[in-house]
């Protein structure tokens, strides 16, 4: 506690907040796992996966959460190699847990459209849900490859990383499956966002598991091909399951007309063509910048950035187009008149 | 104990020991110690200006400035010195005192010490692995 308001400074690569607000938003995730482990914990009986997925997810977010402020105690920070890795560990693997109760969200969705329990119960949705644990915990050393930290930390992500094969081998298993539960629930809303998300899932791991092979980060690397990285699960992904979500209890609740399906249907389009425009952006933003830094000799820092530049109008005028899909997609949600009972 | 909480529990021990093990064995680097006390207070300045928002250190940070892990090594304290009081067209003039650029700099050259990037010569192994030359050995 005393270091918390002692370090005069602010918290690392996470954002720029004093470490003193880091105090209040883990005592508001702590009362949020309180209430998740609380009502899960009194369901008796065999738990379909995604509420082992929300409770390992809140639990974890809390861990890293913390660890990614330790950097506040002088024995992490006073060391260039400890506070980096650290530092890049924590945020990796709090990112692992909020999506880890995000796709728990989406397994969640699935079954409720479906109306068909089962899938939460397979073995193979919890061998992916401890395939998930594992890369939650370990994989996070791809984001340090060419810190010189022990060798060891980065073997054993690379191994975990490429783990995630399985994952990929299974969406393009189960395409076909996908693509005829599309046809078959093409008129609910909540189905469609799910869909797109499960395409920014196949494109972000692609990426992601190049991007873990050691020898292929040393170019991404410090590029803006991370970027496109995150984005991508960001928005991507995680949104279009939080959409996804919000608009499956809207539909509940309220019958839409043909006008605002038609909003909502171009505002999913206007958030996702222009979002694909974005992530290809920073893959050529970041190409270019990797190309000028590593083969290009005595290339200066503002020389790397003018061939930047091109990629990044293109990256900002997409950016505003996913900006105003997503504003039209959430101002639609909040127009709904929710009852009173 | 029921099987959940157990599974949760060896969850949260396996995490435990793996971040000890690398908070010491795997981060005890003594190239990275920051040595003196000026360049203590370099890093906590160095966070209160939120440098990495724009900088990156090891390729991690911002992107609308340079990297700066080797940038003390390859053009030295006096320029990086005159970079910082000064600032650029595009680097913000932060009005620091004169001790407080000096910490910087002396943080900055502690990072440089601490490893090389970006890697100039970087070992790649047949099945797509990359060797550090300074990393930790055990």
């Amino acid at each position: 506690m005393a270091a918390f308001f002692s370090a005069n400074s602010e918290e690392e690569s996470t954002g720029s907040s004093p470490p003193v607000l880091a105090l209040p938003l883990l005592c508001a995730w702590i009362l949020f796992a309180i209430k998740v482990i609380h009502s899960v914990g009194a369901i008796k009986g065999t738990w379909p996966v995604y509420l082992w997925m929300w409770v390992t997810g809140v639990i974890f977010f809390i861990i890293t959460y913390t660890e990614a402020n330790l950097w506040v105690l002088p024995w992490f920070r006073n060391n260039v190699i400890r506070d980096i890795t650290i530092q890049w560990k924590s945020n990796g693997s709090l990112v692992g847990s909020w999506n880890m109760m995000v796709y728990g969200t989406g397994i969640y969705l699935m079954c409720r459209i479906s109306g068909n329990q089962d899938t939460a119960y397979t073995k193979k949705s919890f061998f992916f849900f401890f395939l998930g644990v594992v890369n939650l915990l370990f994989n996070w050393g791809h984001h340090t490859y060419l810190v010189p930290s022990a060798p060891w930390i980065k073997e054993v992500s690379y191994i975990i990383s490429m783990t995630e094969w399985v994952i990929f081998l299974n969406i393009i298993r189960s395409w076909r499956k996908t693509v005829s539960d599309v046809i078959k629930h093409k008129n609910l809303l909540a189905y469609k966002f799910l869909f797109a998300s499960e395409i920014w899932v196949f494109l972000n791991l692609a990426l992601a598991l190049l991007m873990s092979v050691p020898a292929i980060n040393n170019y991404t690397h410090g590029t803006h091909i991370t970027v496109a990285h995150a984005m991508g699960t960001t928005i991507g992904i995680n949104t279009m399951i939080l959409m996804a979500s919000l608009f499956y209890i809207l539909s509940e609740i309220h019958q839409w007309t043909k006008k605002e399906l038609l909003i909502v249907h171009t505002g999913f389009w206007v958030a996702n063509i222009p979002l694909l425009i974005f992530w290809l952006s920073l893959i050529g933003a970041g190409i270019s910048k990797a190309y000028y830094e590593k083969m290009v000799p005595n290339a200066s820092f503002s020389d790397t950035m003018t061939h930047v530049m091109t990629y990044m109008y293109v990256f900002t005028i997409a950016g505003f187009l996913v900006l105003t899909g997503l504003t039209t997609l959430a101002v639609m949600g909040l127009r709904v008149k929710i009852p009173r009972e | 104990m029921n099987y959940k909480r157990v599974i949760f529990i060896s969850i949260i021990v396996t995490a435990s020991l793996y971040s000890y093990k690398v908070y010491t064995d795997g981060t005890e680097n003594s190239n990275g110690l920051l040595t003196n006390e000026k360049a203590k207070a370099g890093k906590l300045l160095w966070q209160e200006y939120n440098c990495i928002a724009c900088h990156q250190l090891y390729g991690l940070g911002g992107y609308m400035g340079p990297d700066l892990t080797n940038e003390i090594g390859l053009k030295g304290k006096v320029y990086a010195s005159a970079f910082i009081s000064m600032g650029t067209s595009r680097m913000p003039n932060f009005k620091l005192k004169k001790d407080e650029v000096d910490d910087l700099v002396e943080y900055l050259a502690c990072v440089n010490k601490s490893g090389e990037y970006p890697l100039k010569n970087p070992g790649i192994t047949p099945w797509g692995d990359i060797t550090i030359s300074n990393a930790i050995r055990p």
